[in-house]
């Protein structure tokens, strides 16, 4: 089923610097997608345009048939979609506990423990975890906000590949088990080969190039 | 988790930050209360100041008009008019007076029992009537004398001298304790026994205590003025109706006429217009009499005040303008390095507002603090502070409508120096300010 439709989506810096031309697009729930592309294709700012944390130049974006922009941007990303980024980006105050609780009402330690946090790590500053638990963190953030929409941007830009193997599978079961919608862009061909459906940016347009 | 909550985490986790600024509103604040405090007394002061400062204007006998008369003993008496009760009483009429009073100084001998009884001074020169010489001196309002307006003296028992006081007499402390006196005893007073002079019983109506320093002490003396030929201590006021009855045989003194009569206002800067006011009554040929400001001390001390007043006010000024400047930099540079923390609350969908709103919370609580310290704090070093410059201590209050407004005011221009930091951040979208922080 459709959950985030993309329609006629036109994005330009300026005139004369278009980054999208025309992309139309069907995310559906209970699905892995990956986006890749090289540096500077806008893969980022496809998924910034998908979470609302930045408006088209045309076209619009539909959750569930209504347009974002209508239903309003901040409640889109409070409702509807949640993020992971390569750099983590947690506040550095906080603890896991803490991360995790900001952006939901429901309790974190069920949600810290399924991504693999002893207590003991629950509560230790953010700062003083691996980048695999400070990413692992990020996850549990956005798993805790119960979004249907997952947007990770290089989720594994910054880790090894072992960690990146174990962030990848909690990443799909989010979609499999879970069944939300998962966007993952990448660079790694081989990360995109483990999702449902691999889309590649290319000259301002969106083009499926696997699909399972 | 809420608001408040994220609030105090970050004022708790960012604890250097949090002291700093804490610190730097407390002394800030407890600087503008106090410097305010000192004010309040120097205001205080100087209201006290005009009431006591005994600002005044003579009216004095033309001596140049008239010329001179000789009478038939051979005295010479001046020809020109003496002030009259009359003009004292028209001229005291007038708003903005709140008293006057005229001297007739002389030196005269005190009895007790019929017996002359001794000055305070030890260097009695075995001569009754000489022994029992003081420096007389009638007054109209004795509260007005120079002396006690000065603090020079002090009346530290019975009342003063009024124009309705009659047949009554004020001593010092020293010279009652000397001839063992007390208010209500009956003296007898008379000018000069050798001049046929009447003697003239009086009552002791009030007690004085010299009280200015003395300005030698040698060989166990007290002298307090090396010009005045009587010690203070033997100095005795006597009421007005006193010099009809003692000075008889005598033109130029009693009669109900004096030389010289001065007048005290009660608002000093309301001086000039109140002469003018008297030079403006008709009945007075202005021709034979002078009037003569007497507003000096007034208007040194007043300018004392100001530039004390202006030196305090500077500080102020220039300690709020540097701590908000400080603070403000502070505060900007803070939340320019929260631009990840705000980034990551609009990412999971938190309003600019709110996010705002807890950067607002954190400083009030930090201004809740520090206020509240500053409160107490200002109250330590109030009296201090004022007695450093030159106040007295329980004259420095804090009052506590003052405080209300400094409060009122520092939090808006806090609440402004944190939304006015936040403007170049918050003027973004959340894309800019994520991609920024990456």
């Amino acid at each position: 089923m459709s959950i985030l439709e993309v329609k006629n989506l036109k994005y330009a810096y300026s005139r004369d610097s278009v980054v999208f031309k025309n992309i139309n697009v069907n995310l559906e729930e209970g699905k892995i997608y990956s986006i890749l592309g090289h540096s500077g294709s806008g893969k980022t700012t496809f998924l910034s345009l998908l979470g609302g944390l930045d408006t088209p130049t045309e076209g619009e974006i539909l959750f569930k048939g209504e347009n974002i922009e209508n239903y309003g941007l901040a409640k889109h990303r409070k409702d509807n979609v949640s993020f992971i980024f390569q750099s983590y980006n947690l506040i550095d105050y906080l603890t896991p506990m803490e991360n995790v609780s900001i952006a939901s009402k429901l309790p974190p330690k069920p949600i810290l423990e399924k991504v693999g946090f002893t207590d003991k790590e629950m509560k230790r500053n953010v700062l003083r975890l691996s980048g695999g638990q400070q990413q692992r963190v990020a996850i549990a953030r956005a798993l805790a906000s119960e979004a249907p929409v997952l947007l990770a941007d290089e989720p594994t830009g910054n880790l090894d590949e072992e960690t990146a193997g174990s962030i990848m599978e909690i990443l799909k079961d989010c979609s499999h088990k879970m069944n939300k919608c998962v966007v993952v862009v990448t660079h790694s061909k081989e990360l995109a080969k483990q999702t449902d459906v691999v889309f590649k940016l290319w000259r301002g347009e969106l083009e499926v190039e696997n699909r399972k | 988790m809420n608001l408040l909550k994220r609030s105090f985490l970050y004022l708790f986790r960012k604890w250097k930050l949090s002291i700093l600024l804490l610190l730097i509103l407390l002394m800030v604040i407890t600087l503008t209360v106090s410097g305010i405090a000192v004010l309040n007394a120097e205001e205080q002061k100087t209201e006290e100041f005009k009431e006591a400062t005994g600002t005044s204007f003579s009216v004095e006998r033309n001596y140049g008009s008239g010329g001179m008369e000789t009478d038939d003993k051979g005295n010479t008496y001046l020809k020109s008019d003496a002030i009259t009760e009359d003009m004292i009483k028209e001229i005291g009429s007038i708003d903005g007076i709140m008293g006057y009073n005229a001297t007739v100084e002389s030196i005269s001998c005190v009895l007790k029992d019929g017996k002359y009884i001794p000055h305070s001074k030890d260097d009695l020169v075995g001569w009754d009537e000489v022994d029992s010489h003081t420096m007389s001196i009638t007054n109209i309002n004795s509260k007005y004398s120079n002396y006690f307006i000065s603090n020079i003296f002090e009346l530290v028992e019975g009342e003063h001298i009024t124009p309705d006081t009659k047949n009554s007499i004020i001593v010092s402390e020293a010279y009652a304790k000397k001839n063992n006196l007390k208010i209500g005893d009956t003296l007898t007073v008379v000018n000069d026994p050798q001049n046929d002079d009447p003697f003239v019983d009086v009552e002791i109506i009030g007690i004085f205590r010299v009280v200015t320093d003395s300005v030698d002490d040698s060989d166990g003396k007290k002298i307090y003025d090396l010009a005045a030929y009587f010690e203070y201590n033997d100095y005795v006021f006597l009421s007005n109706d006193l010099a009809n009855k003692l000075y008889v045989n005598y033109d130029d003194a009693g009669n109900g006429v004096f030389d010289v009569v001065d007048f005290y206002v009660s608002n000093p800067e309301n001086l000039d217009s109140i002469i003018q006011e008297v030079k403006n009554i008709k009945d007075i040929n202005w021709k034979n009499f002078n009037i003569y400001a007497d507003d000096e001390v007034y208007k040194n001390t007043q300018e004392s005040v100001d530039n004390s007043s202006t030196l305090i006010i500077s500080l102020i000024v220039i300690a709020i303008i540097v701590s908000i400047s400080v603070i403000s930099i502070i505060v900007f540079m803070s939340i320019k390095g929260r631009r990840r923390e705000i980034g990551i609350l609009l990412s999971i969908g938190k309003s600019k507002v709110t996010i705002v709103f807890q950067f607002i919370i954190e400083m009030l609580i930090i201004a809740g603090i520090s206020f509240t310290g500053s409160y107490f704090f200002s109250k330590l070093i109030a009296g201090s502070l004022g007695n450093a410059m030159g106040k007295v201590a329980e004259s420095v209050i804090i009052q506590n409508s003052q405080f209300a407004i400094i409060t009122g005011i520092g939090i808006v221009i806090l609440l402004a120096i944190v939304i006015i930091s936040c403007i170049p951040i918050m003027n973004k979208k959340p894309r800019q300010i994520l991609s920024q922080m990456n």
